[in-house]
């Protein structure tokens, strides 16, 4: 009795040690490598602006939602003469609250679609002439080869060039115009009902630039 | 010791491959060999982390007590891959652009666990770090094999270059139940060429 006690204690002792090493060397791993990975991202998201927005000088960022780690944002980016050149709109596909819709001014009962894994973080591009100029994705964990295709040129000519107004957004399937992904329906849903909040934004705010 | 690496491939390939032999971790298999670039690129990762975790399990195996040595090695494993998964996002971007979306799948991957428990915890690191890489590579030839069968029936390309005379989409076989069936007939057939040896 004594002694099983006692070497059930040992067990109890290595493991705690064991899981405390783990814990420190990755706090130390986390602290070492955030900054970087902090750098890597913001990088990642000046190449994708690049890519849906065409040609500018100036970028201006307005904070629209600041949840942390998953804000929503609105760059508006100008040539060097103050010429607009587009805007674009930093979103995820995470479940919004009641209030979040509210203060970004959305309806309570927008349509909101949820990735396949973690939420889908991607800017999605206007130009000046209220078309979508591209999607570029910042960040996904959809699954390789079936998902993860959401990155393919294919799915995001669906998206590419559109007018705002000159489709419906929703997947085939659930009668719009945007074709789906084979085998990631959920996927495309997700991207396709961030899509449609960011247009809302955009209208939202590019009509209160207009009054201004 | 000294090890025969000749054999030591023949054993991670051919004897007991960890996909065809041993049937380990066939859950990422079947998700991750709907093409042939995607199944290099997880066996790539496979490999790096089995190689390693064998290694650091083999060196910590006399300080782990036999009966809490599996939540140990969970411990040593899920750590490991973090810290990878944090290097490689930190410091080689560009690889963590086309491997990151693997990292998560190889935690859960129990080809891993396997190799820690059958391996790493009875024998010297070297030998340890050998059998990761030899057993990463069995992992990494079968899933390459699936992932080009199954992409060049579905499409008819290989590692996105198309090679059959005509175009033509054949969807089942990058959906699951091609997986399914891919795997299956690869099976039966080895056997099939096994049983005829014998």
């Amino acid at each position: 009795m004594n002694k099983r006690g006692n070497s059930d204690l040992k067990l109890l002792i290595v493991l705690t040690i064991f899981s405390a090493i783990s814990g420190l060397l990755l706090a130390v791993v986390n602290e070492v490598t955030k900054e970087r990975i902090a750098m890597v991202k913001v990088k990642k998201q000046e190449k994708a602006l690049m890519e849906v927005v065409s040609k500018f000088d100036t970028v201006e960022v307005e904070t629209l939602l600041s949840t942390p780690s998953d804000p929503i944002e609105m760059f508006t980016c100008k040539t060097a003469d103050g010429k607009l050149s587009g805007v674009a709109v930093k979103l995820s596909t995470r479940q919004l609250s009641k209030e979040e819709l509210a203060k970004l001014g959305l309806e309570e009962n927008a349509k909101q679609n949820q990735a396949y894994d973690a939420p889908i973080k991607m800017l999605v591009g206007f130009s000046p002439d209220a078309k979508i100029s591209g999607v570029s994705f910042l960040e996904h964990k959809e699954t390789p080869g079936l998902g993860s295709n959401i990155e393919k040129p294919e799915f995001k000519s669906n998206y590419k060039d559109a007018g705002i107004e000159a489709k419906k957004w929703a997947v085939k399937k659930d009668g719009g115009d945007v074709v789906e992904l084979t085998a990631a329906t959920i996927s495309s849903r997700a991207v396709t009902a961030a899509v449609s909040k960011a247009i809302e934004i955009y209208k939202k705010k590019v009509k209160s630039l207009e009054v201004k | 010791m000294s090890i025969n690496l000749k054999n030591e491939l023949y054993r991670g390939i051919v004897t007991e491959n960890p996909l065809f032999r041993i049937a380990l971790g066939m859950c990422p298999s079947l998700a991750t060999s709907t093409s042939a670039t995607n199944a290099v690129g997880m066996g790539l990762s496979v490999i790096a982390v089995l190689a390693c975790s064998n290694t650091v399990i083999s060196l910590l195996r006399n300080q782990i007590p036999g009966k809490v040595r599996i939540p140990a090695f969970i411990v040593i494993i899920a750590t490991f891959v973090t810290m990878v998964d944090l290097l490689i996002a930190a410091f080689v971007p560009t690889l963590y652009e086309a491997l990151g979306i693997f990292i998560p799948l190889i935690v859960v991957n129990c080809i891993i666990l396997g190799r820690a428990e059958a391996y790493a915890a009875k024998n010297e690191a070297l030998p340890s770090f050998v059998d990761g890489i030899v057993m990463g590579t069995g992992y990494t030839l079968a899933l390459t094999l699936l992932g080009s069968l199954r992409e060049f029936l579905s499409a008819g390309t290989l590692f996105g270059f198309a090679i059959a005379p005509f175009k033509y989409q054949f969807i089942l076989m990058i959906l699951a139940p091609g997986a399914f069936i891919t795997l299956g007939l690869v099976l039966a057939f080895i056997n099939f060429m096994q049983n005829k040896e014998a």
